[in-house]
């Protein structure tokens, strides 16, 4: 069956584009200027995509009240550059791109004996304001966020970042939803290994259908069996701006607010914006805080488990009074106990976050009595463990973009210590080292900020040293 | 299955095989905690081991008991798990605070009491470690605690603040005294204990003097009085209360903030001399004499009666480790040995360092001050 | 940098923590009286005098390890046999360690789990952090950030024992016989020093032949440092009676912090530590020996001959019968283990002299 293509009859021409969509939303409009009588126009667009005020001010008006002759030739590009007033068109014949391109929100624009179509841009989809994000919060510093739209979210970065060296590459993805998507980087900064194996990647990847940038990133990490991110994501232009300028690579995605930066460090699961929007001696305390945090979230209910149940004399005398005496008449053994409490904690934070916010608080009230008082009375648990699942609760909720890793290198230290001590803790550690230091993101060292330790790398990994400018990636091979 | 993953497999195999079972996983709760061990003499067996152990109530809001346990055996070891049998629980003495021997078992010799504590690697070292001197161990632990529930706790934490009070500690963990039993120079000492009764039929401990030990026998105590004269003889005196007794008028009391002593030795005519430097810094805090007013007595009297004081004893204390101890508790030997290693080496075995030492002192008082009122001049 | 080569840092710090397993388990030797801190320095001269040796023959090498070296220098017969002494040593070691290791944990805490459970641990920790993905390259950018930390930490603790030191437990400065010192001294260096003999089969950055020296120098005078204060400042807070009788001197003498009764017991947190070097020296041992075989057998694969000999290693480690032969060589026949630590080298050293000028020309890099 020969492939559908345009034909030089006006008719045809519009039947063919609505019998490709078959959607009442398909808008056709014929234009005729009294001047020029013997041209047929016609305009097909989407109704809800474009702006409607744009097509009768810009296109429609200037077409009706022209007074001269069209003239003979080559009507297409006249009407393009000399009539209609478009800041953008394109001359197209493909009826592919010419469908694509009306999903896109622009309009078509149709002459009767040309095969080609002129191509307008119209974009008037709906799209909500930029707020701040909910996980991204801030205190001190800019309130900006992405949305949906691609164009909006390049016009947010080059606000930030004024310089022609930042380039973006446009490309489509995605063999149902051909979805827009552009990668960003600036000229000259940027790591040329990182940038050269992430366009590998990008080009091998065959997806089917794209409708968040989490796609993406799943395409192109190559993470196996690790919960450790090796992209990073943000919904913040002034966190990708920054991304840019410490020599990263990011992807922006139609139809999504999250951007995707690469390579992604370990260290930087422990920075935030705002780190760089307050005082220094601030912000190394609250990066500390969120490291200190994540050690305990990790590392504390498997310690607790391995030393009451292996090794008590570590127990200072007066807290082992303490404990013994919390624990006499309790109905579950310790390893058994914290298991339970942290599986009801994380079933409590799930319902959190799919509640309604109306049931939400009611929530929160049963968990408390639930988790808190009951267990402890009915000996259940002791008032000890709902401590330490208490801080563990709190601190794995400092570092949010850990989320995933914290809770599966959580259940592996406990598990360790429940059947080998401290000592099966140790080396669950060290296994767990051993997957950090071996991990590459796009040719990076995952650990590269942290270790070894370089003096200057540490101006920003455990604290936030005064004046500290955006450091670039080393280029090297370590 | 390339031929790298399975021998990944077998290596998760492996591991699995590990996690089953948990041999040496145990509650806290199935532990009996001691806190306390008393060891007796018995009569139809070697020892009798009394134990104090700790009983918790299921409410959290009443606080633990002590509880006695008793046991014979012919062994320490088999003395404690038979105290404890009644329990259900294992045997846990990791936390213990004190261990009570009594004197006829140490003047037997300590050794083989002490032969499992030091073994076992449960035991703190710093368990304090008690000879109870003219009553038994057991009752040490019984019933004596006046201001904690556990008797044990009690005497660990009171002796040190005793001896603190009274300027010197004496190092009477089960580290520093299994360190003087192996090493053939030094002798062990450990605090003795005794009871004390007080109205209303109840009774309490006291310190009774440093048990003294020739090997591993108990062979005699530096009694109460002397024990700031051993301190300083020994240069572990430190900070502290002294009181001196002034001839028939009662005591001058002082806080001492240094004392440091050197020892040096000199070997002329076949003779080791001795000379212990004592040097002081005191100030003036009671007067507890009815010879002395408020303000009469003077800064030069105070230094004269703790020079006195020291340098007669410093030599009473020699005599009585000779006459009464008959043992180098004093170290004599031990430092002649370190410091005068070519010249020990030649008269080792053939001098009696003990008896034949002579022994003098010289003391120097730094007086610091006299509180908030200044002395008569 | 590549899977297999580790930069000058990586190495040093690997040695340390080689070197450091020392500072627990004290496989060397005391002597009942005082004088074992000159027993250890003279050991450490010794040692010095090996690792140069050491450097020299492997700076005519920067590319090769020490199966490569064996095969260019004495041929290919002779060099077979060399490389497979060299493999046998890394096993020894390998069992010696993980042996001792195991002995200290049953005796330290898990007292009724059996031997080869808690073999099984760290000798499969060992064989998995060789053949991860990131290899012995990992484990050494994970040793170049622990082996401060490890070091201080045992350093914390022991200054938190001043109070416990007394300084006259080192008088008289030398109480035994000249024998005595001589024979704990040769033992320090079989059973300590002589060990870095491994490190030959480990390759280094080779753009700069003096890479290996400045990391076996830099190492060394660290790991002297740390043996010597251990021994000094552990007899100090034990005695030499005490020193000489314990097993774990240094693990007992952790045990005496006590601050008010709340830090109390941490030598079971500084034994944890210690306890990775000793995994650095399985590592080690396992991954020299697993190249070693792979260089010389037919089967090629790394792999598949470091979990061959964990498998080896964890097995003679755990039933005390096959150890007993290999404790023998460890107690009585140190001489065995000279071999490998000091003749092979000496002769490889003489034969390089010799072979020089021929090997300029086709396998040197002068």
């Amino acid at each position: 069956m020969p492939k559908d293509s345009l034909s030089k009859n006006l008719k045809d021409n519009i039947q063919l584009i609505k019998d490709k969509f078959n959607d009442d939303m398909l808008k056709s409009r014929e234009i005729l200027n009294i001047n020029n009588e013997n041209v047929k126009i016609a305009l097909i667009y989407f109704g809800l995509l474009v702006n409607r005020e744009f097509i009768q001010d810009s296109i429609v008006k200037p077409i009706l009240e022209y007074k001269e002759k069209f003239g003979p030739k080559d009507l297409i590009n006249t009407f393009g550059r000399s009539i209609i007033n478009a800041s953008e068109f394109e001359v197209n014949s493909d009826i592919d791109e010419i469908c694509y391109e009306l999903m896109y929100g622009k309009t078509i624009l149709i002459i009767d004996g040309y095969k080609e179509v002129l191509i307008i841009e119209t974009n008037g989809r709906i799209t909500r304001t930029p707020n701040e994000p909910e996980a991204e919060m801030v205190l001190r510093g800019p309130r900006g966020g992405f949305t949906e739209s691609l164009m909006n979210n390049i016009s947010a970065l080059r606000r930030i970042i004024l310089t022609p060296d930042l380039k973006f590459i446009y490309l489509k993805i995605g063999k149902e939803t051909n979805v827009y998507m552009t990668y960003t980087y600036i000229e000259g900064l940027v790591d040329t290994r990182a940038l050269k194996e992430f366009e590998k990647k990008l080009y091998e990847m065959k997806l089917d259908a794209v409708v968040d940038s989490n796609t993406v990133a799943e395409a192109i990490s190559y993470r196996g069996m690790s919960p450790l991110e090796i992209v990073g994501q943000t919904e913040r232009p002034d966190t990708l701006a920054a991304k840019l300028l410490e020599g990263k690579i990011g992807v922006m995605l139609e139809g999504s607010p999250v951007a995707i930066t690469l390579p992604f460090l370990f260290a930087e699961n422990f920075q935030t914006n705002e780190d760089y929007y307050v005082n220094t001696f601030f912000a190394s305390i609250s990066r500390l805080a969120r490291l200190i945090g994540f050690l305990i979230s990790t590392l504390l209910p498997g310690l607790y488990v391995a030393i009451i149940t292996y090794h008590w004399e570590i127990v200072p005398t007066r807290i082992a009074l303490a404990i013994l005496q919390s624990q006499e008449g309790l109905t579950l053994p310790t390893p058994i106990e914290a298991i339970f409490m942290l599986g009801v904690f994380e079933i409590l934070r799930e319902t959190g976050i799919r509640t309604p916010s109306g049931l939400g608080q009611s929530m929160s009230i049963v968990g408390a009595l639930v988790v808190g008082q009951s267990a402890i009375q009915a000996r259940v648990a002791s008032p000890i463990m709902v401590i330490i699942v208490a801080l563990t609760a709190m601190t794995a909720l400092i570092n949010y973009k850990l989320k995933g890793a914290t809770i599966f290198f959580r259940v592996l230290v406990l598990f360790a210590g429940i059947f080998f001590g401290l000592y099966g803790i140790t080396v669950c550690v060290y296994f767990i080292l051993f997957h950090l230091f071996s991990k590459k993101s796009f040719g990076v060292q995952y650990t590269e900020l942290f270790f070894p330790f370089k003096k200057g790398n540490l101006k920003d990994t455990f604290i936030r040293a005064t004046g500290e400018g955006m450091g670039r990636l080393d280029d090297g091979d370590k | 299955m390339t031929v790298i993953s399975k021998y990944k497999v077998v290596l998760i195999i492996i591991l699995i095989i590990s996690l089953t079972g948990c041999w040496d996983y145990r509650e806290m709760i199935e532990y009996a905690d001691i806190v306390s061990i008393a060891i007796d003499e018995g009569t139809e067996s070697r020892y009798i081991i009394t134990l104090e152990g700790k009983k918790f109530s299921q409410s959290i809001d009443i606080e633990a008991k002590a509880v006695i346990y008793s046991g014979k055996a012919n062994s320490v070891l088999d003395g404690l798990r038979s105290a404890i049998k009644q329990t259900g629980r294992v045997l846990y003495i990791g936390s213990v605070r004190a261990i009570i021997i009594s004197e006829d078992i140490a003047k037997e010799g300590v050794r083989e009491v002490l032969d499992y504590f030091i073994r076992s690697n449960q035991t703190r070292l710093l368990s304090g470690l008690y000879i109870a001197r003219g009553t038994t161990a057991a009752s040490l632990i019984e019933d004596t605690s006046m201001y904690s529930e556990f008797a044990g706790y009690e005497i660990d934490e009171a002796t040190r603040q005793i001896e603190l009070h009274g300027s010197y500690q004496n190092e009477n963990n089960l580290f520093s005294i299994g360190d003087r039993l192996l090493d053939p120079y030094k002798s062990p000492l450990a605090t003795a204990l005794e009871t004390r009764d007080l109205p209303l039929n109840k009774k309490t401990f006291s310190i009774a003097g440093i048990a003294c030990f020739n090997g591993d026998r108990l062979v005699g105590y530096i009694e109460k009085d002397f024990i700031p004269i051993f301190g300083v003889w020994v240069n572990r005196y430190g900070n502290g209360v002294l009181s001196i007794p002034c001839d028939d008028y009662g005591v001058v009391s002082l806080n001492i903030y240094k004392s440091k002593s050197k020892r040096s030795y000199e070997y002329k005519n076949n003779k080791v001399y001795l000379n212990i430097d004592v040097k002081m810094e005191i100030s003036y805090t009671e007067n507890g004499t009815n010879k002395y007013g408020i303000d009469e007595i003077t800064k030069e009297e105070i230094i004269g009666h703790v020079i006195d004081y020291f340098e007669l004893n410093i030599p009473a204390l020699h005599e009585y480790a000779k006459k009464e101890l008959q043992t180098d508790v004093l170290e004599i030997e031990e430092f002649f040995r370190k410091y005068h290693f070519s010249t020990w080496k030649k008269i080792e075995g053939t001098y009696d360092f003990l008896r034949d030492t002579q022994v003098e002192a010289d003391v120097e008082v730094i007086f610091r001050g006299a509180g908030q009122f200044q002395l008569r001049e | 940098m590549k899977k297999d080569i580790l930069s000058v840092r990586q190495t040093f710090s690997i040695m340390i923590l080689f070197v450091s397993s020392e500072l627990i388990l004290n496989m060397g030797d005391s002597l009942k009286g005082n004088g074992t801190w000159i027993a250890i320095l003279i050991a450490r001269l010794i040692t010095f005098l090996v690792i140069l040796l050491y450097s020299y023959i492997m700076s005519y090498f920067p590319d090769k390890d020490i199966f490569d070296v064996n095969k260019v220098v004495l041929g290919n017969v002779i060099g077979k046999i060399a490389s497979i002494l060299f493999a046998l040593y890394g096993i020894y070691v390998a069992v010696m360690c993980s042996g001792n290791v195991i002995s200290f944990i049953k005796l330290v805490t898990l007292q009724k789990t059996p031997i080869i459970i808690i073999g099984s641990l760290f000798v499969g920790w060992a064989a998995f952090s060789i053949t991860t993905q990131g290899g012995i390259e990992a484990g050494g950018r994970i040793a170049s950030t622990t082996w401060f930390i490890t070091v201080g930490i045992w350093l914390f603790f022991i200054l938190m024992l001043t109070k416990h030191m007394d300084f006259d437990n080192l008088l008289p400065i030398l109480s035994e016989p000249i024998e005595n010192v001589a024979r704990v001294s040769y033992r320090h260096f079989s059973v300590i020093g002589g060990d870095l003999v491994l490190f030959m089969g480990i390759l280094i950055d080779p753009s700069n032949k003096n890479n290996r020296r400045k990391a076996y120098i830099g190492s060394f005078f660290i790991t002297g440092i740390l043996l010597l204060a251990n021994n000094i400042l552990i007899t100090a807070i034990l005695g030499t009676y005490v020193n000489y009788y314990l097993l774990y001197p240094t693990y007992t003498a952790l045990s005496l912090v006590n601050y008010a009764n709340f830090i109390s017991r941490i030598e079971l947190f500084t034994s944890l530590l210690l306890l990775t070097c000793t995994t650095a020296k399985i590592v080690v041992g396992i991954y020299v020996a697993g190249k070693g075989l792979s260089k010389v057998t037919k089967i090629k694969s790394h792999n598949f001959w470091v979990y061959f000999v964990a498998l080896v290693v964890l097995f003679l480690s755990s039933y005390s019968k096959d150890r007993t032969l290999l404790e023998k060589i460890n107690r009585e026949l140190l001489w065995a283990k000279n071999i490998v630590q000091i003749v092979i080298p000496l002769i490889l050293a003489i034969a390089i002299t010799i072979k020089k000028p021929k090997l300029a020309q086709s396998e040197l890099i002068q």
